[in-house]
């Protein structure tokens, strides 16, 4: 069940608080840990990075890819010093979807998701990923909180 | 996190396959494993047991409690080693509500169920209770897939 572990990241706090309890869980016999952002193409998710974004040529500079990728080895870091073996990755679409299909086609047995939201803002803001791939993962998923 | 699991079982296939997984997380430091049975107020979710039943035992309290009882000690037979307590209990009530209410009396630290139960159609990829459960829990929940 631990074998390939896919953990979706988008640095919220919850995010954060997953990788705290993903910790917690080293001594399970962990395989590897792939750490995946998936790049919303609904850019408005962004809010918190529009200082390097400047939308219409995130791309060509690549400014986000570089960042992401200095943010994404800064978790890997972390948890290799717990002893786990992690890779990163990036894909870019619509997030729910993205994880799914990361799931299906590379051979994951468990997706790490942070708490869905109890409010229904937070819900909407935060947890609306996480419940769509509660929903329709065909691999096993934990939820943490 | 894995120090007191409460495993909610109502005998099916899927639950089965929790059993399975369960027996291979060996390494995660599990002390004590609560098997969880409820009955069901809605009645309809009782093929398993009602071999054992006649239709007017099940009106009756004490019967159907026992008699879930009884199943539930046989079915996690299996599971029972040296360096796991194993507690059985029985309640009645309704599922998502119950498994909420009892991993927090009985401060348990990671929820794993089955994603469908004996009612759910073959191709629904997570049934209602876990659904629920997995959106309410207070606590970690891994949904077996």
């Amino acid at each position: 069940m631990f074998t390939k572990i896919l953990f979706p990241t988008d640095f919220s706090e919850a995010a954060e608080k997953a990788k705290d309890k993903l910790v917690e869980m080293s001594k399970c016999n962990i395989g590897e840990i792939i750490l995946l952002h998936v790049v919303d193409i609904r850019i408005f998710s962004y809010s918190t990075m529009l200082d390097i974004i400047e939308v219409d040529n995130w791309k060509k500079d690549g400014k986000l890819i570089k960042e992401l990728n200095r943010k994404l080895d800064a978790w890997k870091d972390e948890l290799e010093k717990a002893g786990l073996k992690v890779s990163t990755e990036i894909k870019e679409g619509i997030p729910f979807d993205e994880i799914l299909k990361y799931s299906e086609n590379n051979g994951v047995t468990l997706i790490l998701l942070p708490s869905v939201g109890h409010g229904v803002v937070e819900r909407m803001l935060v947890g609306s990923t996480a419940e769509k791939v509660l929903r329709k993962s065909k691999v096993s998923v934990i939820l943490l909180r | 996190m894995f120090t007191r699991i409460l495993f909610p079982t109502d005998f099916s296939v899927h639950a089965k396959k929790v059993k399975t997984k369960i027996l291979k997380m060996k390494d995660c430091g599990i002390k004590e494993l609560v098997l969880l049975h409820v009955v069901n107020k809605k009645l309809f979710g009782y093929s398993p047991i009602s071999q054992e039943l006649t239709i007017n035992d099940m009106f009756i309290d004490g019967d159907i409690t026992k008699s879930a009882e009884l199943k539930l000690k046989g079915w996690g037979k299996d599971l029972e080693s040296t360096d796991i307590t194993i507690k059985y209990d029985v309640v009645k009530g309704n599922p998502f509500d119950e498994i909420i209410e009892y991993s927090l009396k009985e401060n348990c630290t990671l929820i794993i169920m089955g994603s469908k139960g004996l009612t759910e159609a073959e191709e629904l990829l997570i049934g209602s209770t876990a659904e629920k459960v997995a959106r309410k829990s207070k606590i970690p929940v891994i949904i077996i897939k």
